[in-house]
């Protein structure tokens, strides 16, 4: 699989799945700033037509913000666990998108639910991950990635 | 009408989504019930009148592929309108589940106006003749 396509694939479904279900606006970066704070990691297979693993990570602060734009509530409501919720939620909707823009509509591809996995940086060729940075306006950062 | 809809998803998020969605809709709901994954729809669809169905795919224990397959298979059930929402896209799969009886598919991230759509042609458009947003 051709690395800049995974690339494009994973800006191009993250952005819209946070355009559209958060109202965020997100751009790639080559050069991320740090996480604000603990980092949350979420992560999820899929497999059928095409086998993989994807991974979404933010801060704690930045899956609370982003909860509070899924659920409509007031910013610093949400609790921790909608906090979780929310970073696994916006990795499976991603994880469609991803999926469709790589394969294609007509691979049967199945996700399984998504789970909270600790994050660590690491070296991604030798994991096997293509990953990409992306900040929201307030520069906050989201790590999306695949291992295929 | 008020209808009664059961909410399945293993998502808190995406059900408090829901239910927030179809307070926006002019459409009479009489109660969401809510069900985490397949197991318990079908333990609260043998105890509880459901008027409507909003069902997840990819869920724990039993999935919404199989909550569909045992509707279908069950006579008394068989007629619940059923609307799918998940984040798979996949065609084979739509056309699957449209086989075996699912009225509409949305995909995640659901949009108000998205789900609106789906109810419209798993119901009729008389279901969006009623509630607080009429």
């Amino acid at each position: 699989m051709n690395i800049e396509s995974c690339r494009s694939a994973l800006v191009g479904s993250l952005g819209l799945v946070l355009d559209e279900a958060t109202f965020t606006f997100c751009e790639p970066t080559e050069d991320p700033p740090p996480f604000d704070g603990r980092v949350l990691g979420s992560s999820l297979s899929f497999s059928g037509g095409a086998i993989g693993k994807l991974y979404l990570a933010t801060s704690e602060g930045t899956a609370r913000s982003l909860a509070d734009s899924l659920l409509g509530t007031m910013p610093g409501e949400a609790s921790e666990a909608e906090a979780a919720a929310a970073l696994q939620e916006l990795l499976n909707m991603a994880a469609g998108v991803f999926t469709e823009r790589l394969f294609g509509k007509d691979l049967l591809i199945s996700l399984t639910p998504p789970e909270l996995v600790p994050w660590a940086e690491g070296d991604d060729a030798e994991e096997g991950l293509v990953r990409v940075s992306l900040v929201t306006d307030d520069e906050q950062r989201l790590d999306f990635a695949v291992q295929l | 009408m008020a209808y009664r809809v059961l909410i399945v998803d293993d998502s808190p998020i995406i059900r408090k989504m829901i239910v927030r969605i179809l307070d926006m809709l002019p459409m009479d709901i009489g109660a969401c019930l809510e069900a985490t994954d397949g197991q318990h729809a079908l333990e609260t669809l043998e105890k509880e009148w459901v008027d409507l169905l909003l069902c997840d795919v990819n869920m724990p224990r039993v999935s919404g592929e199989q909550v569909v397959e045992r509707i279908s298979g069950n006579p008394a059930m068989k007629d619940l309108p059923v609307v799918i929402v998940t984040s798979d896209r996949s065609q084979a799969r739509e056309e699957h589940l449209r086989s075996m009886g699912v009225r509409a598919v949305v995909h995640k991230p659901i949009t108000p106006e998205a789900l609106k759509d789906a109810l419209v042609q798993a119901l009729g458009p008389q279901a969006m003749q009623g509630g607080r947003a009429a």
